[in-house]
């Protein structure tokens, strides 16, 4: 447990984009899909996911669709839309920038 | 924005569908976990709670996930007022107390409100009525005063900054005929230009020309005699005596027995001025002795009151060069609307603040019954919030709750104000302009609504501040209640209390010195016994009784018929009634013989009345006699004077058969025969001036007008004799009529009232102001009592367990009592120090009701106080008697 790290907030909606965005998926594929592309690093609070989706749902960024799982049960499934590819992109333009300025400023060993 | 009304709508209108996904969707999740770890080696058991673990609580999720879709909102509303309904049945007492507190604040509010807009607010039915202004002297005390004709006239024709300039020479009752029975009915006399001016278009024919003419209103020796030959009636006088008949413009009828054609009607609502019910032309006075016009001007578009004021202060000015005269004349204009409302706009505000510190106690109430129920549920809250309600969400339900109860407060408030409004009107001095107009209209009903809303916030702040800080774990701890049983939340109430005694003791004191000062004005001596005393106006027309004499031998005929009538021990009449407002009121200088000039600084009330007067009324005579049949126009001329004007003149020494002047056009000397009591001839709150009587049978031919307007004056034998109900003084008013008939069958009389109702009229302003401040103020008081009681009863019901505790430990149930008390009466105590504080410093606004009573009155600032503590004390008494019902084992058990 203590390899994982707890996600900073508003990150769990960029996570989700990015997961989707590799490809239709249920709501626990989701789960599975940013564990796997973590390489488990990242801990997700399951139920914390739902609400996230509904919320992304509402604002027009994924649509969702009624079907049928790899075991046979319905589920449904989320899929990126237009306006959420793009969002996807700013987004993500928007965490490498912060996150490599943060690195910048974390890496400086000494001000001349 | 499209796309999230769309999902929105979708939601709710599958909202079933939305719920049954939604879970679906959940358990899809947890199921394929269970398997995953099943897959994982984990026992299906094991795999069910971990996921279940993992997952948290799927309600909690749920309610969030139907948050981010916002589908919840219309649901909410419906629960949440279905809940606070459920909530009011549960606890009836509390929301009954809480609704009767806004009804009756609501509805005491709303009507003042209605009062207050009614009389001040509401813009003058007239066009473009900020234009319209009155125009007059200013004299010392700064009221506007009357105007000479001739600076009337160079101000209509020279003032450049206003559009019209009219005046009116006087508002006076006067009969009008023109069908079976005489009509007495208010006319006011003004100049053609008048209507332009006001803005009003005639509903029927026209107004005046400039050509038609009035009755002068003083017969001075210069003037022309001149009869009606025009008038306008106004629309209810139209309806009553004429049947509304489309053909009346043209028809003749008698005014004070002068014939002249209707020419017009105004539409329904316009009585201007003084509640005028028709209309004659004005005949404006070319001379500079004799003020009596009341200018009504127009300004023109842009024109401010002061710069037509300028103006007509320098023509005045030039006038006042030619003639000479001394002292330098101000002119003022104001504003029609504020010289209406007068005096009334400082006492309306005066009541609509103290209205305002009822809302205020209120309020207050209201918060501190909220927020000990609040508090009584902690743990409904902590549970609906385990159970995943948000604490938005909690914070609106406890919204929703306030509004709900201010809602159904204020329809009720509503209903009251209608009620309220109507006894308001009823006791209401008849002077208060407008009063007759004022309902509980549109911008009450805005009012009102407004109230409510911001009612319903500001006590929904207090609790919900509460409940936002509710904790779930705390509260779901067995005993958890007891532990933190907000300390922070009972001083919020003990603060709130404090602030309703504070708030409650400055309208109790403004009470009380109101109520002292009306018992003094109730106890003061009018200097006449108003007992079994009927009196009855009439107005002689100058057609049919054109000269004094006439006018005298009328009332000799009137008064030897008045005395027989059974049961009338005695019968006079006076020029000037006194308390009323009918008759002829008038004051001036007067001069002693020997002395060359006018006494200075005496201006006395100047009257005619006849020897019977002063036996009817009942007022001593202490010198001399009263007049009687030796004192007729040929003998020689006297005068009757009051204690305070022989005083003023003569000192000690004897007036009999001094010699006085009195100022009139066409008077020569006469003699006192004698001295009678001072009365107070206008208000029973101001002192009794100066007054001298002349006989109404030796009133000069040039003064005819001082007994054209004259009241009667009977005492009856009703009060002894005890012969039966029929010996009232009201009995007297049919023979009363009956023998002024047999004598002329045209004159109307007028203002038949019994003399104890005139004094009771004329103090209605106090009483009327005395009752509702007073009402107001119990109300404030017993709106505390009540919050006081709340808080300390449910302080009592909350620590139940504390007070077992310590009972169980050894304290006395006296000791528990007495720290009950103390802690009650803390805030009481508090509040009533900066409520005597408040008082000190606002009273001063009370100081134009007060009559003999100093407005710091030490009495009223001692026993007031007193009077809220003790009933504060018995809010506290009644619960710290519950005390004794706990037992301390079943304290201690309950949990």
């Amino acid at each position: 447990m203590s390899t994982q790290a707890g996600l900073l907030p508003g990150t769990l909606d960029l996570l989700i984009l990015k997961a989707v965005s590799l490809g239709e998926l249920h709501g626990y594929g989701v789960l599975l899909r940013i564990q796997q592309i973590s390489n488990n690093a990242l801990l997700v609070e399951q139920g914390a996911l739902y609400p996230a989706l509904y919320r992304l749902e509402h604002q027009g960024l994924l649509e969702t669709e009624w079907g049928t799982s790899e075991n046979n049960r319905r589920a449904k499934y989320y899929r990126l839309t237009t306006a959420g590819r793009r969002r996807l992109r700013e987004e993500t333009e928007g965490w490498s920038r912060l996150s490599g300025a943060i690195e910048a400023a974390l890496r400086t060993k000494s001000v001349s | 924005m499209w796309v999230r009304l769309r999902s929105l709508w979708k939601a709710i209108r599958h909202r079933t569908q939305f719920e049954h996904d939604l879970d679906d969707e959940l358990r899809f999740h947890l199921e394929q976990r269970v398997d995953d770890l099943v897959r994982g080696g984990l026992s299906r058991d094991d795999a069910q709670r971990r996921a279940r673990l993992e997952f948290g609580n799927p309600a909690v999720w749920q309610e969030r996930c139907r948050d981010s879709k916002r589908v919840t909102l219309v649901d909410d509303l419906h629960h949440d007022v279905r809940y606070a309904l459920r909530g009011m049945r549960r606890e009836p007492s509390l929301s009954i107390g809480i609704i009767a507190t806004l009804t009756l604040s609501i509805g005491a509010t709303t009507a003042l409100f209605s009062v207050v807009n009614g009389v001040l607010l509401r813009p003058l039915p007239y066009p473009d009525p900020d234009r319209l202004v009155v125009m007059g002297y200013q004299n010392r005390t700064g009221r506007l005063v009357s105007v000479f004709g001739p600076d009337y006239v160079t101000w209509r024709d020279r003032c450049t900054s206003c559009e019209h300039v009219s005046a009116s020479s006087a508002t006076s009752p006067a009969n009008i005929a023109g069908g079976s029975e005489p009509e007495r009915a208010i006319v006011a006399h003004v100049t053609p230009n008048f209507f332009v001016t006001m803005g009003v278009n005639p509903l029927l024919g026209r107004t005046f020309l400039p050509h038609e003419t009035g009755r002068t209103f003083l017969a001075g020796s210069n003037a022309v005699a001149t009869s009606v030959t025009a008038i306008v009636l106004g629309h209810a006088i139209w309806q009553r005596r004429f049947g509304g008949d489309p053909q009346i413009v043209g028809r003749m009828v008698t005014i004070d027995g002068d014939h002249c054609p209707v020419v017009g009607v105004m539409p329904a609502g316009f009585a201007f001025p003084n509640a005028a019910e028709a209309w004659i032309p004005a005949t404006v006075n070319s001379r500079r002795d004799n003020a009596f016009l009341q200018i009504y001007a127009r300004l023109k578009p842009g024109a401010r009151p002061e710069q037509a004021a300028a103006e007509a202060q320098l023509e005045s000015r030039r006038l006042d060069g030619s003639a000479g005269d001394g002292d330098p004349t101000i002119v003022r204009a104001r504003p029609l609307h504020e010289f209406l409302v007068g005096d009334y706009r400082s006492s309306l505000l005066i009541f609509l603040g103290a209205i305002g510190f009822v809302l205020l106690i209120a309020c207050a109430n209201v918060a501190n019954l909220q927020l000990a129920r609040a508090s009584a549920r902690p743990r409904e809250f902590a549970i609906r919030a385990s159970l995943g309600a948000g604490r938005r969400r909690l914070a609106k339900q406890l919204l929703t709750e306030n509004v709900l109860l201010s809602v159904i407060g204020s329809l009720l408030g509503l209903a009251t104000a209608v009620v309220l409004l109507r006894a308001f009107v009823s006791l209401a001095p008849a002077d208060i302009p407008r009063l007759s107009t004022i309902s509980v209209d549109g911008p009450a009903l805005a009012f009102t609504l407004l109230l409510s809303v911001v009612c319903g916030v500001l006590f929904g702040f207090a609790p919900m501040v509460h409940a936002s800080k509710a904790d779930p774990i705390g509260w779901l701890q067995p005993g958890g209640q007891r532990i933190t049983a907000g300390a922070a939340a009972r001083r919020m109430r003990m603060g709130l209390v404090a602030v309703e005694v504070a708030l409650a003791l400055v309208l109790l004191i403004g009470g009380g010195l109101l109520l002292k000062s009306f018992v003094r004005l109730q106890r003061t001596q009018t200097g006449f016994d108003a007992s079994s005393v009927l009196t009855a106006s009439i107005t002689l027309p100058a057609a049919t009784y054109p000269t004094s004499a006439q006018a005298g031998a009328f009332y000799d005929r009137a008064l030897a018929g008045l005395s027989a009538i059974p049961g009338v021990e005695a019968a006079g009449v006076i020029s000037a009634p006194p308390l009323g407002r009918t008759g002829v009121r008038i004051s001036g200088s007067l001069r002693v013989d020997g002395e060359t000039n006018d006494r200075p600084g005496v201006i006395a009330r100047k009257m005619a009345a006849s020897g019977g007067y002063f036996r009817a009324l009942g007022i001593p005579v202490r010198q001399g006699r009263v007049f009687d049949e030796r004192d007729t126009a040929a003998s020689t001329k006297v005068i009757i004077i009051s204690e305070s004007l022989a005083r003023t003149l003569w000192g000690s020494d004897n007036p009999l058969g001094k010699r006085i002047n009195i100022g009139f056009r066409g008077e020569t000397w006469r003699e006192v025969v004698g001295v009678v009591g001072d009365i107070r001839h206008d208000m029973l709150a101001s002192s009794s001036p100066p007054a001298f009587y002349i006989p109404h049978t030796q009133v000069a031919e040039s003064t005819r007008w001082l007994v054209g307007d004259m009241g009667f004056v009977l005492r009856t034998t009703s009060r002894s004799e005890g012969a039966g109900p029929s010996r009232r003084p009201e009995s007297a008013a049919a023979p009363l009529r009956t023998t002024l008939a047999n004598i002329d069958g045209a004159l109307p009389v007028h203002t038949v009232a019994l003399m104890t109702d005139i004094v009771s009229r004329n103090i209605a302003g106090s009483r009327f102001y005395t009752i509702l401040l007073g009402s107001f103020s119990v109300l404030a008081a017993l709106l505390s009592a009540a919050g006081i009681y709340g808080v300390v009863a449910y302080s009592v019901g909350q620590r139940t367990h504390e007070i077992g505790l310590r009972m169980a430990l050894g304290a006395t149930l006296g000791a528990v009592r007495r720290q009950v008390l103390r802690e009650g009466m803390i805030p009481v105590v508090m509040g009533s120090l900066a409520g005597l504080g408040g008082a000190w410093l606002v009273t001063d606004l009370l100081t134009r009701f007060m009559y003999q009573v100093s407005v710091r009155d030490p009495w009223t600032f001692a026993v007031v106080p007193v009077g809220l503590a003790a009933i504060a004390l018995l809010a506290c008494a009644i619960p710290a008697r519950r005390t004794a019902r706990i037992d301390p084992i079943a304290a201690l058990r309950d949990e």
